[in-house]
């Protein structure tokens, strides 16, 4: 498989600097990369098909790192009836770069 | 209680523009201004390591009010020995402690657990039996919650070691009996400990009148900061512990022989306090403990109890809500626990929407198994919605929540 450079990786800015994605912001990314506009137990139940996504010791934290991913423009959640859906914001090559 | 919520300066703020309503008081309970003053007041005039390990006029300061806390937790809970006293960083390293270092004899090597517990009255159980090798028995509890303490007494016998139990259960919300639980252990000889992580918020412990061999509480369920707990080990008991997390100030002597280690441990209960304590969190948590005797206990429990059989009353009233028990044998003393009978409305959404889809309010409340998996599979669910209570939260705001809760379950597609 080929490797990909550093600089092709979606960085989180912080006050600290830029700092690569942790394993909980990839999963949420990686499960609405795989199904976008999503509800919330539709993330849950993908999230179990991911390794990645094992390190959330309770699944509430998922919806943590998605409010993360809101601020950092990532992802975005929309009510709709008494669902929330979540989806990418960018779509395409911006994702398939990320892990 | 009308100005309580001033002496919480967390209420001064707002989140995202809107008032906080704060029901996650079981996880843990905001912080009074005499704590925070405390805790400051410790980095702000002393800041340095107790007398027991430096030589000077502030060190000595500071063990002196760090001896004037254990003096304080022994008088809250009403122990006859602040020698009974060890700090830890909170329940779930006492729990750990006890596992690792109770004494168990040949002839009786079995600790019995119930499927009420939280995680960390499970697990340090669980992984102790595989070093220790003993054997553990885990104990159903009644649908309506309650623990069958006929069930419990046919299965305690000369085998049995300890018996492990919460006071108040961080899911059902009952309290237990615990006085009955220990008189049933000591007729066969074996031990109790009780988990008050939940309990001592709301309610008076009394290790000498309930009659606890080992208790465990955490501080920032108190009001205290994060990090500290107690462990109480009655005496003389306390003398038969196992070292458990030793290194420096638990020692009267190390010496190196023969390429040997010999080492003379203090007394307890030194010798279970290994490396340098957490001084601010246990000044902090002497002042949760006179703030909370200043409220007065009467007062809190009264007042707790009340506001969860409010919540109780409205919850009940809206068809789509399931109650994790019936509270038909009793009544919840600080927090309910509950679910949607509706499965395809989420109780993840339902907690969005408390944060982000409320015009004036920000509601805090704890979505998830709060690390009692087994109990909730044992109550046929998954997951639940916590609410808890403490002092500042009023009726009107339990009126907020359901209000907000018909809100969302009448939206339409």
């Amino acid at each position: 498989m080929k490797k990909r450079k550093e600089s092709e990786k979606i960085l989180i800015k912080t006050k600290a600097g830029s700092r690569p994605l942790t394993d909980l912001e990839k999963c949420m990314l990686l499960i609405l990369r795989t199904r976008s506009d999503i509800p919330s137990d539709n993330v849950l139940k993908l999230a179990k098909k991911f390794k990645i996504c094992a390190s959330c010791s309770d699944r509430s934290e998922v919806f943590f790192i998605g409010e993360k991913l809101i601020r950092k423009k990532l992802v975005a959640r929309k009510l709709s009836g008494r669902e929330y859906i979540w989806r990418l914001t960018k779509k395409g090559k911006a994702y398939s770069k990320l892990i | 209680m009308r100005n309580i919520k001033n002496e919480f300066p967390v209420f001064a703020r707002k989140i995202s523009g809107k008032k906080l309503i704060y029901f996650d008081n079981a996880c843990t309970l905001l912080k009074p201004k005499p704590v925070i003053e405390a805790v400051c007041g410790y980095y702000k005039n002393l800041g340095v390591c107790s007398g027991d390990r430096s030589s000077h006029q502030l060190s000595w300061q500071v063990q002196k009010e760090i001896e004037e806390a254990r003096e304080a937790v022994k008088e809250f809970i009403n122990a006859s020995s602040s020698k009974e006293i060890i700090w830890t960083r909170n329940s779930t390293e006492g729990i750990n402690l006890v596992a690792a270092s109770f004494p168990l004899e040949k002839q009786r090597n079995e600790v019995i657990l119930t499927v009420l517990e939280h995680h960390s009255n499970l697990l340090p159980f669980y992984e102790q039996s595989r070093r220790r090798r003993f054997k553990i028995k885990i104990l159903p509890i009644n649908k309506d919650g309650t623990l069958d303490l006929g069930l419990l007494k046919k299965a305690i016998s000369k085998k049995t070691a300890l018996v492990a139990v919460s006071h108040l259960s961080n899911v059902t919300g009952l309290v237990y009996p615990i006085k009955e639980i220990a008189q049933l252990a000591h007729r066969q000889g074996a031990k109790i400990l009780v988990d008050d992580a939940q309990y001592i918020a709301t309610h008076r412990e009394d290790v000498k009148y309930n009659q606890v061999d080992f208790m465990v509480f955490s501080g920032h369920k108190i009001g205290a900061p994060t990090g500290i707990g107690a462990l109480y080990i009655k005496e003389p008991l306390i003398k038969k512990m196992l070292p458990y997390n030793v290194g420096g100030g638990t020692v009267q002597s190390v010496e190196i022989k023969g390429g040997k280690i010999r080492a003379e441990y203090l007394a307890h209960p030194f010798k279970f306090e290994a490396g340098i304590q957490h001084y601010a969190g246990i000044i902090g948590l002497k002042a949760a403990i006179d703030f909370l005797k200043k409220t007065g206990y009467g007062k809190i429990t009264g007042r707790v109890e009340a506001l969860s059989l409010y919540a109780l009353g409205r919850l009940q009233r809206i068809p789509e809500v399931r109650l994790l028990i019936d509270y038909e044998a009793s009544n919840p003393s600080s927090l309910i626990c509950f679910c949607f009978d509706h499965k395809k409305v989420s109780l993840y959404d339902f907690n969005l929407f408390l944060n982000h889809g409320l015009k004036d309010y920000f509601i805090a409340v704890r979505c998830g198994h709060h690390c009692a998996q087994p109990l909730h599979r044992f109550l046929g669910a998954e997951i639940s919605m916590r609410l808890s209570f403490f002092i500042y939260n009023t009726e009107k705001e339990i009126d907020i929540f359901c209000g907000a809760l018909a809100g969302f379950l009448k939206r339409k597609k």
